[in-house]
């Protein structure tokens, strides 16, 4: 019973605790403010966690991600905008919802089924991760090369609409992530004389110029007159807003396939909530008896969704923790983390820091349960306390914020300017239809891959033959081979379709 | 017609920056290495691998947009889209100038921030972007200002301890 030692492990730190608890708030918060996504708020507080202790830190961000996940839900049910790309498919019945004065049913609709899919997901981490990473512990460099060729080819032929796109986007990703000193013989590599890149680029400015300045870019082009409009959630039934314990009931199966769905979705790396939420969504409406009710504003068409896109929380860390290979934006700045208070990730981190994993899974689950609380009676207040704050005001002090984040991971300077040039960068590729997600993971396996593969090389007798010669590295490259092709054919039957 | 100029620009910027790393990686020093097949699988391997794959990807692509745009196969839509389905519309000159002015001011921040130190560069910042993102009225901006400079100053440096770097120009606080 592990689960149990790690809510003792956690229990024992009152800071860990109380940053469980804001954790939970500040992802609501974040997830709710339009434009701002989880990954985002997680860039910038990055550096925060740099003076906290191990569990301190990995809690925080991974309660933010959980609750920001649920955030997004309040700004597509009350402003038909979604927070996060994970909360696009609840728009469709959320927003109807608060048109017909039922905007109070409908977020607690969605936070229970956030709470109900984030458990699932957990679960799903808590009993499969140990089970895995026991087969994991046995692999060499060829294996772990494999692996990464698996998820830079998955990640760049999954994400986004063009596989070039995100193949050059992932390329790129690798291409930033090899500036500085060779892992191996500590030559210096393409610094272009600067010093500061001996090193390497750090990984907070660059996260938070592709994910926060570029997002500050599109607010700044996207002018309107700066006003979130919140429609009027007023009903003259009395009864709109209260979510009875019969309508639960009947979104249990409905929770329980998405969930399923989003937990799948979650451990392939590269997918993510976006991809879960709209997968629950369809899936759930084809299902369902009465289809054409879908979109025009059921608790069904929230609890499918909510119940996926937080699925994926928990299983997208199974891939970091028992291969070293984040399944997911989030589990790939966690890498960051992890890496800053010296723990490797990958499946010994059962043996070294069993402790520490075990108090991590205690800390998503207590700040479901945390989040679940805040967004069920506070969820409402959340949103019209943002809708007060219109964009003009709030993305001034996110730029500040920024600012001061990428600074403060080093003390420097360059840094910020590399958050900035990172920014426009992110922004261009946004505009030209390029992965960022895809561009940070790839950034943050690169190295490892380099090493693995030169690893590999070095150790072998027949050269490149040697990743042939091992049955789970074919095996591992067959998998990334194939979802290219798989990708690859459904694109092109949508080009026949829609050309 | 948009998407496709879009796509057309961003190819040949993948083949630029393919070319200018694949030059950086030519300049990597790989002496020092007992045997030609340690040189290979030196510091320039996968560099010049990852260099000559964007390039080569970059052409591809360039290749797909030029085919589609001499077979007809135009976007419908006038908007751009990302991978995150966000839309962007064509950038009108207005935009174009809030665009630039915000990177500007950016910059302008980090010259301010070791010329002056935290302080008067996060006012002067502030009082830039509140105006840029639309906010006209004199005395918001001025309280504004002086409550978040206030709040900053006060959780990042004095609570956090951030180091403020020492204005050469000029230094308060």
């Amino acid at each position: 019973m592990d689960i149990l030692g790690g809510f003792a492990f956690l229990f024992s730190n009152p800071t860990a605790l109380m940053f469980v608890f804001i954790g939970a708030l500040t992802g609501i918060v974040a997830g709710a403010i339009p434009g701002l996504t989880a990954s985002a708020a997680i860039a910038m507080l990055m550096p925060v966690t740099f003076y906290l202790d191990p569990l301190s830190a990995l809690a925080f961000l991974y309660v933010v991600g959980k609750s920001g996940r649920f955030g997004g839900s309040i700004a597509a049910i009350l402003f038909n905008t979604p927070g996060t790309t994970a909360s696009a498919a609840t728009m469709r019945d959320g927003y109807p919802m608060t048109r017909q004065g039922k905007a109070g049913k409908a977020l607690k609709m969605a936070t229970i089924a956030s709470v109900f899919g984030d458990f699932f997901g957990d679960i799903m981490l808590i009993t499969g991760a140990v089970f895995i990473a026991s087969y994991t512990a046995s692999f060499g460099p060829p294996e772990y090369f494999a692996i990464y060729m698996m998820a830079f080819v998955v990640i760049g032929s999954v994400i986004g609409k063009s596989i070039i796109k995100g193949i050059l986007s992932t390329l790129l990703g690798i291409m930033v992530s090899l500036i500085g000193l060779d892992p191996i013989t500590g030559d210096v590599r393409m610094t272009m004389g600067w010093f500061e890149m001996e090193n390497g680029l750090a990984l907070v400015p660059l996260l938070i110029g592709i994910f926060v300045f570029s997002e500050i870019l599109v607010q700044a082009e996207k002018a309107d007159d700066g006003v979130i409009e919140v429609a009027d959630t007023r009903s003259a039934d009395p009864n709109a807003n209260r979510l009875s314990w019969a309508e639960v009931k009947s979104c249990f199966f409905i929770m329980l396939r998405s969930s399923g769905v989003g937990s799948l979705i979650g451990m392939m790396p590269g997918l993510g909530s976006a991809v879960a939420c709209f997968v629950a969504y369809g899936g759930e409406r084809r299902r369902s008896k009465t289809p054409e009710k879908w979109g025009t504003g059921i608790i069904e068409g929230i609890a499918a969704p909510e119940s996926a896109n937080n699925a994926v929380s928990g299983p997208s860390m199974i891939p970091l923790l028992t291969l070293g290979v984040p399944g997911s934006t989030i589990a790939a700045i966690l890498i960051g983390v992890f890496m800053v208070h010296g723990i490797q990730v990958g499946p010994s981190i059962f043996q070294t820091d069993r402790e520490l994993i075990f108090g991590l899974f205690a800390a998503g689950l207590l700040g479901i349960a945390f989040y679940g609380l805040l967004g069920y009676f506070g969820g409402p207040i959340v949103g019209h306390a943002i809708a007060y704050f219109p964009p003009r005001l709030i993305y001034p002090f996110i730029f500040l914020t920024a600012f001061i984040a990428s600074y403060s991971a080093r003390q420097s300077v360059f840094d910020i300017g590399l958050a900035l040039i990172f920014g426009v960068i992110g922004y261009l590729m946004r505009r030209a239809d390029f992965s960022a997600p895809a561009f940070i993971i790839a950034f943050v396996l690169a190295k490892g891959a380099e090493e693995a593969f030169r690893q590999s090389l070095l150790l072998s007798n027949s050269g490149i033959g040697i990743f042939l010669e091992r049955p789970v590295a074919i095996a591992f490259l067959g998998i990334g081979l194939a979802v290219m092709v798989g990708r690859g054919i459904s694109v092109a039957r949508q080009s026949r379709r829609t050309g | 017609m948009a998407q496709s100029r879009t796509d057309l620009i961003a190819s040949v910027a993948v083949i630029l920056t393919g070319v200018f790393f694949l030059t950086l990686a030519r300049q990597i020093e790989t002496s020092g290495y007992q045997t030609a097949a340690e040189a290979l699988v030196g510091p320039a391997m996968a560099p010049t691998i990852i260099a000559a794959l964007l390039i080569g990807l970059g052409a591809l692509e360039m290749g797909a947009v030029l085919l589609r745009h001499r077979s007809g196969k135009l976007s419908a839509q006038t908007a751009d889209t990302d991978a995150d389905g966000d839309e962007f519309p064509e950038i009108s000159a207005e935009v174009m100038v809030r665009i630039i002015a915000t990177v500007c001011i950016g910059f302008a921040y980090v010259w301010l921030l070791s010329a002056t130190g935290y302080i008067i560069s996060t006012a002067i910042t502030l009082v830039a972007l509140l105006f840029l993102f639309g906010t006209r009225s004199v005395v918001k901006l001025a309280l504004i200002t002086l409550g978040g400079t206030a709040i900053y100053y006060g959780v990042f440096i004095w609570l956090m301890g951030i180091y403020s770097p020492v204005g050469w120009l000029i230094h308060l606080g």
